[in-house]
């Protein structure tokens, strides 16, 4: 019990340059050290019938341990997951990340063209001015809510 | 000494020898106006669906100077940004009200119908001119332009499409210009887009 007091102690001290003293203990001492940030999320809108959307956002790791994100979940019927598009010869395809790892004390960037959330099974077009929620699933850092706001087809990214 | 002088004289006789073959040679290559007939037989005419579900013969962009994108309404991440790229980029040309036209064709029939091509190529609040057709059609397109495509599977029923992401670039008079590449950076496409619209 002491360990994790004091540990939850350290914690609040090494973050307080970063955020308020009085927010971040109770999350921090959740599950483990890793704490990512999730910044700047954002999604184009879909046109109706189009049941695909991509998500994209910056996942910084200020920690000194990696972490991973494991797995996505939005609001049924669809489903998320990590895809990475990359383009050989002219030919653009898209593969499954299983597992993303967040290095310690980088950040990774999901954008356009490049990793991205792939959501699937969208009953209704993401409209341009709502909000996407999403839950991400880190290994050591736990679930992150995160309400992604829709910005329309030609937009490459939150001003 | 003489056979020196006579072996120094048959290597410049060889030199002669092989400068002329050079020579001729080099006449036999092909001219560059022949180089210009094989590239003007890439793509060609073709017939496919607008959005409107009527017929759009090629003969349509006559005249028009336009970048052609394959790809497929369902695609999340790939196709809606390099049609916004292309929205944006013109936008950057101020010259004409409209320097080219920006085409899209989809390369998954089966689910994109007019309708569908219709409502996503409007979500770019620009012109952008969607095309559909009928499997048969759209093959035949793919093979005038090289364009490869094949759908991968996906969990939950669907499927999503690898396909040749490449913008083909044609010029006012028809002719093929030169290609944007996936990772290409605005500069250089900026300046491909200013030369087909001159």
């Amino acid at each position: 019990m002491k360990r994790i007091i004091l540990l939850a102690a350290l914690l609040a001290v090494s973050c307080s340059k970063e955020q308020p003293p009085e927010k971040p203990a109770k999350e921090e001492a959740k599950k483990g050290p890793v704490n990512v940030r999730v910044m700047n999320p954002w999604a184009r809108e879909t046109a109706p019938g189009q049941t695909m959307g991509a998500a994209y956002m910056t996942i910084r790791n200020p920690s000194w341990d990696t972490d991973w994100l494991q797995s996505v979940t939005v609001d049924a019927p669809a489903t998320a997951a990590v895809h990475d598009t990359a383009t050989a010869n002219g030919v653009t395809s898209m593969k499954a990340v299983p597992s993303l790892e967040i290095p310690a004390g980088g950040a990774v960037q999901l954008k356009p063209q490049g990793t991205h959330i792939m959501i699937s099974g969208l009953a209704a077009p993401l409209k341009e001015g709502s909000s996407l929620a999403l839950t991400l699933h880190f290994k050591g850092s736990g679930d992150r809510k995160i309400d992604v706001p829709v910005l329309d087809a030609a937009s490459d990214g939150p001003k | 000494m003489k056979r020196v002088r006579v072996f120094l004289w048959a290597l410049v006789g060889i030199a002669i020898a092989a400068f002329a073959v050079l020579l001729i040679s080099r006449q036999n290559e092909p001219k560059p106006q022949d180089q210009q007939i094989t590239l003007a037989s890439f793509g060609g005419p073709f017939t496919l669906v607008g959005a409107d579900g009527q017929p759009f013969s090629s003969s349509k962009l006559n005249g028009k100077a336009y970048a052609l994108f394959f790809g497929f309404t369902h695609c999340p991440d790939v196709c809606p940004t390099t049609l916004a790229r292309l929205v944006k980029l013109r936008q950057q040309l101020a010259q004409v009200d409209r320097p080219f036209e920006i085409v899209f064709v989809s390369v998954d029939p089966e689910r994109d119908k007019p309708a569908d091509v219709g409502a996503y190529t409007a979500l770019f609040n620009s012109p952008v001119i969607g095309l559909t057709g009928s499997p048969a059609q759209v093959e035949q397109v793919k093979k005038q332009f090289g364009i490869f495509s094949q759908k991968v599977a996906q969990p939950g029923g669907e499927y999503s499409v690898n396909h040749t992401s490449t913008v083909l670039l044609f010029d006012k008079t028809g002719h093929f210009s030169g290609t944007i590449a996936t990772d290409e950076t605005d500069e250089p496409a900026l300046a491909k887009l200013k030369r087909i619209s001159a």
